[in-house]
């Protein structure tokens, strides 16, 4: 039974400040490189400096003639130890990627030595005279080299460069094909990027003096799974673990990963039986955490005279870098691409192929919207081209195309639950009237101005049976909540979640709230820490308050019909005919007779002669929830109005509107925050950010000097408008919206400036210098076959 | 990301730290505000043996009169952004200021210490050749003044000896009528210029009586368009003179490409910024 | 090659022995306890590191603390008076400045004397204030509206 927003909410829907806060403004947070533990050790690790190669040897004599107390490993010493992430598919390859370089490294950054001192500053001294003696292999630095005909692959037994190829169909597509007036076939590509949280990476293991206790604190978004990889790679029994994410400064899914350096100081902590401490540094976080989509998409669409698009046929590759990541594996961006392609729109006839190719560079993860927002920079960029060639305005072509009614099964067999994608289109028509105008008014004059926006769904919460058919090594969508009410009426929330920015200590705090009838001041939310928070598969793919937030209020829910009935017997009344308000529980006919909660708590535990015959003592529960099995879909406009100088290619972004649905909303600041924090993201993939290699697969972007993120002068206010329609499959009628600030905008940007040019732009980031290159082009001028980043 | 290991001197005058370099050799650094130094030492692409702290050594101040201004070395780019008399005398240093790094870079960045540095796309240097500017050094075996326009060889490459100190700068401010703009495009507020073009204009009337033009981005330093400067003169700016020799300037300039961009795209956004700021240098000169 | 130097850090003076090489940041997060001073990038590019060093904003990430030698040091843990916090602070609070909370004592301590400067500024001008500062969370919404706030509010508490 589904839980529903009660009537007048007291704290859901409030926008309350974050009880995090206080802390965070004072410079309390304690993030991981604030932990010391005495006689801790510093891990240097030396990384590859050549993006294939194999190792001929390592000399390590002067490092152990200048430092005789420093400790090298390398990959002899680790064994098998290895980061195993593939899923159980048919054309998937499988390479286990090794902790330590074992005789090959297939990127520049791959670890392969780990240095340990005492002091953070001569480790890297130390490290420095490690001797690497590297025989270099010819580097495959695109995907065009890793598939050319007899390309050899770069791991032994593989057939080929592929770690995945498949395709997923839907529907008919013959007889879309066959039906259409108009095919439209175009390409689409959005650069590599990088995650980077503003805090990178780190871990520190150690033993207890007894040897058996391992605990390892790290800045990760997944503890349990971290906990249990642990377990089973080490191995170390699961019981003799504890994980600990303490502060943690942003992940975006850049920490949503188990990585080699993590597993690493765990075994140097048992290796050594001294602490061990990583902290990475910037240019370690560039070039060898993951980055970020590096996509291909080629779109065939067959359109009807009227617009409509009856079918869509789709050739997806991904340049996932050297390895497989761990659990979402090589095939998640390209897979994800496959399977939201349809989008918003009510297509009967689908087939996508899709593929993951490995190349000598730094392996792709999952970073804030995985595929989804190149699948629908492609998705809305081929909409407004098929409404630019049928001569259709931009809005009536969605409009045409959207899904008719709800639920609704798309061509793959995914039932949408309710959304409001008519109501945001005409919404979005409206406060964009006067920039369409001015951009109309601009045409032909030196300083455009262009329009152009971007309509999408996001699946969040999944469910199990969603995870079930990936058959990668995350194989679960529940999330779980144990409420606690102690003696003096305060209440703890233990969740599974990991909380690194999203406010997470607020809104599971009102959840609780508004269940136990107490201020959410009076509610302590404790994540990241395997010792109380549940087993839980951790933060990320926007399921945090759908399903985090579900458990929380559900369990808190199961605190309540108990105290209810505790209140019930002392105030002799029924159950329903009690409210808990104000630390009160309290006849709602007769609030004169009430009974402070804090009372209750305290017999619960204490003077338990006063519970109801048969009641057991105690006042804490868990909770579970599953995610819907498709999921449930938050819907989203985005909008964008640039300026652009056509002499200079200058861009300005003017404007920037978003209008989504992300269900019940329970934080309406943390809501604007999420979804203003994603759109800032995605605007830096629309203009500046881009991760580049060499073509001998040397990263060139390895600093803030050249890895340009948004900063704040570039950009406008984010205006957000919401609709609230909740969800019929979630508690609450909540939907995840973690991610979906970062789906929309580099579409919105790109079809904006295609807009102000009059000329399709169809590649991310739109530079300056690439903007005066469409113009040339445009302008049949002899334009900028300039050698520049890739 | 930690320094590699070095000696820390402390200079207590200009004297001393001359004679430090002299003594250390090559492999001694000075450290005036430490914003272009320290980031490469923290990545250790410099690694000096020794740092010869110069920061709190009396070189700091502007002085405006005689017809010249003159910047002492280790004034802070904030204080040059904040100085009224300095915008009065020559506004456009004002504007140049703007483009360079962030507001807390600016506080301890020094104007010697840019220069010295000489990165290729940096503003001071572009702005010291543009007014004409000198460079005062001191070294043990004396003191000398450069002139910018021999100053800036190449990529970080200066006229300055390995044991010489820059002790200030200095340009001459136009007797008459005059103006100047400076305009640069960089992808993000305060990044790497792209390209930037530096000019000013005396006038007589509607005449132009001097016209100088420098392209940062048309080379591996600031480059002047002398031969554009000469056809100007005499002239009456309009949008077409302004066009034609932004063009004229940023023509057969060998530029650079690199991971941002062409050296063709470089020069065309040349030609455009040097017609842009000639037109309202020549407004302001009005 | 260790030399003395003497620090007051949050109106805390202390001797130390240090390396030259040490950042001042280092120093003051591990020997003065300042662990709210936190790295970003170690080449002063994204702000996180931003203390004040003789009453202006420095990256500490740029400084060896050998160059700081009897300079008065304030970081984040020393604005607050005690439980009062600043307004700058509660601002951030009110108007959702912050999420992770990595970012944000580097901001307040950029934008402190900028708030304190007051005045009418535009929002064109709060956001090249803080043009020397990363966020990856907010998206800086939040960060201008707090700026905006803070100014105001010390304009009707000076008025009051």
């Amino acid at each position: 039974m589904l839980e529903r927003l009660p009537e007048q909410p007291r704290y859901i829907g409030a926008r309350i400040t974050r009880l995090e806060d206080p802390r965070l403004v004072r410079g309390q947070g304690r993030y991981i490189d604030d932990l010391v533990m005495p006689g801790m050790l510093h891990l240097r690790l030396l990384r590859s400096e050549f993006a294939h190669a194999r190792i001929a040897g390592i000399d390590a004599s002067m490092l152990q003639e200048r430092f005789p107390a420093a400790q090298i490993f390398t990959g002899a010493d680790i064994g098998e130890l290895a980061i195993r992430a593939a899923a159980d598919l048919p054309s998937v390859q499988k390479f286990a990627q090794p902790i330590l370089a074992q005789q090959r490294v297939r990127f520049v950054g791959e670890p392969v030595a780990a240095i340990l001192l005492d002091d953070a500053y001569a480790v890297e001294d130390a490290a420095e005279l490690v001797l690497v003696d590297y025989d270099p292999l010819p580097v495959v630095a695109d995907v065009e080299t890793a598939l050319a005909p007899g390309a050899v692959p770069l791991f032994e037994g593989w057939r080929n460069n592929l770690f995945i190829e498949q395709t997923r169909k839907g529907g008919d597509l013959d007889a879309a094909r066959a039906a259409a007036a108009h095919v439209i076939r175009r390409t689409y590509r959005n650069q590599r990027q990088a995650g980077v949280p503003m805090e990178g990476r780190g871990v520190i293991a150690m033993l207890d003096p007894t040897g058996r206790i391992l605990t390892v604190w790290s800045s990760t978004q997944i503890p349990h799974l971290l906990r249990t990889y642990l377990a089973e790679e080490l191995p170390w029994p699961e019981n003799q673990i504890h994980v600990i994410a303490p502060e943690v400064g942003g992940g975006f899914g850049v920490k949503g990963h188990i990585f080699a350096e993590e597993v690493l100081v765990a075994w140097l902590a048992i290796r050594t039986r001294r602490p061990v401490k990583w902290i990475e540094d910037r240019r370690e976080h560039l070039i060898a955490s993951i980055h970020a989509r590096d996509h291909v998409h080629t779109l065939e669409a067959y359109v009807a005279a009227d617009g409509k698009v009856l079918g869509l046929k789709a050739d997806i590759t991904v340049d996932v870098g050297a390895y497989s990541v761990w659990p979402f594996t090589a095939g998640s961006d390209p897979g994800m691409v496959a399977k939201v392609l349809p989008g918003p729109y009510d297509i009967q006839g689908y087939e996508a192929t899709f593929r993951g190719v490995a190349t000598n560079k730094c392996p792709i993860g999952t970073y804030r919207g995985v595929g989804r927002p190149s699948a629908v920079f492609s998705q809305e960029l081929l909409m407004d081209e098929i409404a630019a060639e049928l001569r259709i305005d931009p809005f009536t072509l969605r409009e045409r195309n959207l899904i008719p009614s709800f639920p609704y099964k798309n061509v793959l067999g995914f039932t949408y639950d309710e959304g409001s994608y008519a109501e945001s289109l005409v919404r979005m028509r409206e406060l964009l009237a006067p920039d369409i105008a001015a951009a109309r008014a601009s045409r032909d004059k030196p300083v455009r101005i262009g329009v152009g926006f971007a309509l999408f769904l996001e699946q969040t919460a999944h469910g199990t049976p969603d995870f079930i058919k990936r058959r990668s090594p995350i194989e679960t969508g529940y999330e779980s909540a144990k409420v606690e009410m102690h003696p003096d009426g305060r209440v703890t929330v233990d969740t599974g979640l990991q909380c690194h920015g999203q406010g997470h200590e607020t809104t599971l705090a009102q959840l609780a709230a508004e269940q136990l009838g107490v201020p959410p001041e009076d509610v302590v939310v404790r994540h990241g820490n395997t010792m109380t928070s549940p087993y839980s598969v951790g933060t990320w793919g926007s399921r945090g308050i759908t399903l985090g937030g579900g458990a929380a209020y559900r369990a808190a829910g199961m605190l309540r019909d108990k105290l209810l009935s505790i209140a019930a017997q002392h105030l002799q009344a029924t159950p329903d005919a009690i409210e808990l308000a104000d630390r009160h529980a309290r006849i709602k006919s007769d609030p004169q007779r009430h009974i402070p909660i804090a009372k209750l708590a305290r017999w619960a535990q204490r003077n338990v002669e006063n519970l109801p015959a048969g009641m057991e003592p105690g006042l804490h529960a868990v909770a579970f929830v599953d995610g819907p099995a498709d999921g449930a879909y938050t819907n989203a406009l985005h909008a964008a109005v640039v300026e652009i100088d056509t002499k200079t290619g200058a861009i300005k972004l003017k404007r920037f509107v978003v209008v989504e649905d992300c269900g019940t909303i329970v934080n309406p600041l943390v809501v604007d925050g999420q979804v203003r924090g994603g759109v800032v993201q995605g605007i830096g993939s629309a203009l500046w950010e881009h991760f580049i290699y060499s073509e001998d697969g040397q990263p060139l972007t390895t600093s803030f000097a050249d890895y340009l993120m948004p900063s704040a002068p570039g950009l406008p206010n984010i205006e957000v408008y919401h609709i609230e329609t909740p969800s019929s499959v979630t508690p609450l009628g909540m939907k995840g919206l973690g991610e979906g600030g970062a789906i929309g905008p580099a579409a919105a940007i790109a079809n904006a400036v295609s807009n102000a040019l009059g000329v399709p732009v169809r590649e991310t980031p739109i530079t300056p210098y690439r903007i005066w290159k469409l113009l040339q082009q445009k302008n049949g001028n002899e334009g900028g076959e300039g050698r520049e980043g890739r | 990301m930690k320094p590699a290991a070095f000696d820390y001197v402390r200079a207590d005058s200009v004297e001393h730290a001359c004679r430090l370099l002299t003594e250390a050799g090559s492999e001694a650094r000075l450290l005036a505000g430490g914003q272009s130094l320290i980031p490469m030492m923290n990545l250790r692409l410099a690694r000096p043996s020794m740092l010869v702290d110069i920061g709190r050594l009396p070189l700091s101040g502007i002085e405006i009169g005689r017809g010249r201004v003159r910047i002492g070395a280790l004034t802070r780019h904030r204080q040059v952004l904040d100085d009224a008399g300095l915008r009065a005398a020559a506004s456009i240093f004002a504007e140049t200021y703007r483009y360079i790094a962030h507001p807390t870079i600016r506080n301890l960045g020094t104007a010697g210490g840019s220069v010295a540095h000489a990165d290729p796309t940096a503003e001071i240097p572009t702005l010291l050749v543009l007014l004409d500017g000198e460079i005062e050094a001191a070294s043990s075996r004396g003191q000398r003044a450069i002139a910018a326009g021999e100053f800036f060889k190449g990529a970080f490459t200066t006229a300055l000896e390995p044991d010489e100190i820059i002790t200030a700068l200095s340009f001459p401010i136009p007797a008459g009528a005059w103006g100047g703009c400076f305009l640069e495009l960089a992808e993000r507020e305060g990044d790497f210029a792209l390209a930037a073009a530096g000019v000013t204009i005396e006038r007589e009337g509607d005449r132009i009586t001097n016209a100088r033009i420098v392209l940062s981005g048309a080379d591996s330093a600031p480059v002047r368009a002398s031969d554009v400067e000469a056809s100007l003169r005499g002239q009456v700016m309009d949008e077409g003179r302004a066009a034609a020799a932004g063009m004229a300037a940023a023509s057969n300039r060998q530029s650079y490409d690199d991971i941002r961009a062409s050296a063709e795209y470089r020069r065309s956004l040349l030609a455009e910024l040097t017609s842009r700021a000639l037109l309202t240098a020549y407004r302001r000169a009005g | 090659m260790a030399i003395e130097i003497t620090l007051t850090v949050n109106s805390v003076t202390r001797t130390l022995s240090v390396e030259p090489r040490r950042l001042l940041a280092d120093v003051l997060r591990h020997e003065f306890g300042c662990y709210g001073v936190h790295f970003g990038c170690s080449h002063g590019a994204c702000g996180c590191c931003t203390v004040h060093v003789d009453g202006q904003p420095r990256l500490s990430c740029l400084a060896f603390a050998a160059q700081c030698d009897g300079m008065t040091i304030v970081t984040i843990e020393g604005i607050a008076k005690g439980d009062e916090l600043h307004p700058l602070q509660k601002a951030f609070i009110e108007e959702h400045g912050l999420q992770c909370g990595y970012c944000t004592p580097g901001f307040i301590m950029a934008m402190l004397p900028f708030v304190e400067r007051g005045g009418e500024p535009t929002e064109a001008d709060i956001r090249e204030a803080m043009s020397g500062n990363i966020c990856r969370c907010t998206g800086y919404h939040g960060i201008v509206a707090a700026v905006r706030r803070a100014i105001a509010d010390r304009k009707s508490a000076a008025n009051a």
